[in-house]
């Protein structure tokens, strides 16, 4: 699996931090260890925000703490300048990632990728696509302005 | 002097118990009016009202299985409503997978055809596993074993505290609704409980 380059942040273990939560209803299933949120679904974790038809929060078997999130219909999730899309998003606060499927997109200014599955690192700027049967890796990348060749770069040749 | 004869003294008897006895009716009479009316009751029971009764007890038993106990400092009962008002209210509900619930509020009211307690007023519930509401009115429907509330509501359940506009909690399956405008904060792992 590809490492994270040399000198990125490390990766955050998020769990720590509280989840807002605001639907138009809430299944709480204690039996169940889940909470069910349906219609108009956004969730936030600090600099994450999850918008859904429906969230679902699993607690692990330890206390209570939130072992993952999967939102489920019409997901985007805003991360600063970084917009994930797709029909279904698995959260693990834990591992600070998003998995996203269902005809996934992330994109970051111009810049953009889809595939068959993405995982989004939320604490390093980068995602990992994986192409499907019919879905390959496309990514559509703008060079930065003044990234190309200079001018006199072109005149040393030897 | 001469001695009264026999007529004289039937008269001088005749007037006399006809005196005593006028006498003794005027006693009764006057006793009857300025009698102090009966001690009213500390508030005055309204007219439909059959039974006032203060702390007192209320239970339910399925089979020999007790399903809960209501006990309230006051209730004023309407046998014809089958309905009781009552003031200063508690219920303890038993079993079911919620492990029970014990819920508290100022006033209420049974209604024993439907098998239906209302609670009102500062209503506050505590379940057996620890989960904690708060709202202004709430329905226990002791025959599905539902407790719900069409009112703003307040949880706190462990990291889970959440605002809603209404709830319906099953007894039965452990399970919770909330409805309108749901907004809830899920506290992180470290955080305190």
């Amino acid at each position: 699996a590809p490492q994270p380059a040399a000198g990125s942040p490390a990766k955050r273990d998020r769990s720590s931090k509280p989840i807002n939560v605001k639907a138009d209803e809430l299944k709480a299933d204690n039996k169940g260890k889940t909470a069910i949120f349906t219609g108009r679904v956004v969730a936030r974790q600090e600099d994450v925000t999850i918008y859904s038809d429906k969230l679902i929060v699993y607690y692990g078997e330890k206390d209570d703490q939130v072992d993952k999130i999967e939102a489920i219909g019409a997901v985007r999730i805003l991360q600063t300048n970084r917009v994930g899309t797709g029909g279904h998003a698995l959260y693990e606060s834990k591992e600070g990632k998003i998995t996203l499927s269902i005809n996934p997109k992330v994109t970051q200014e111009k810049d953009s990728v889809t595939g068959k599955v993405i995982v989004y690192y939320l604490d390093e700027d980068r995602s990992v696509v994986t192409s499907g049967e019919n879905a390959r890796v496309e990514a559509v990348i703008h060079p930065k302005p003044g990234s190309g060749p200079k001018k006199n770069d072109a005149k040393k040749q030897p | 002097m001469q001695m009264p004869n026999t007529r004289q003294i039937r008269r001088i008897l005749a007037v006399v118990i006809v005196a005593s006895t006028v006498a003794l009716v005027v006693a009764i009479l006057f006793r009857q009016f300025r009698s102090t009316p009966p001690e009213t009751a500390s508030k005055p029971i309204s007219p439909e009202v059959d039974m006032s009764l203060s702390k007192l007890t209320f239970s339910e038993m399925k089979g020999n299985e007790k399903l809960w106990d209501l006990t309230a400092e006051r209730a004023d009962y309407d046998k014809e409503a089958a309905l009781a008002k009552l003031t200063g209210v508690r219920t303890e509900i038993y079993g079911g997978k919620a492990g029970g619930v014990t819920i508290t509020s100022k006033t209420g009211s049974y209604h024993e055809a439907q098998h239906l307690v209302i609670m009102q007023e500062k209503v506050h519930a505590v379940t057996k596993k620890g989960m904690v509401f708060d709202t202004e009115q709430l329905e226990y429907h002791s025959g599905p074993g539902l407790v719900v509330t069409k009112r703003p509501v307040k949880v706190v359940d462990g990291r889970l505290t959440l605002t809603a506009q209404g709830m319906e909690m099953s007894l039965h399956q452990e399970e919770v609704r909330f409805r309108g405008a749901v907004h809830a904060v899920i506290e992180g792992a470290h955080a305190k409980r």
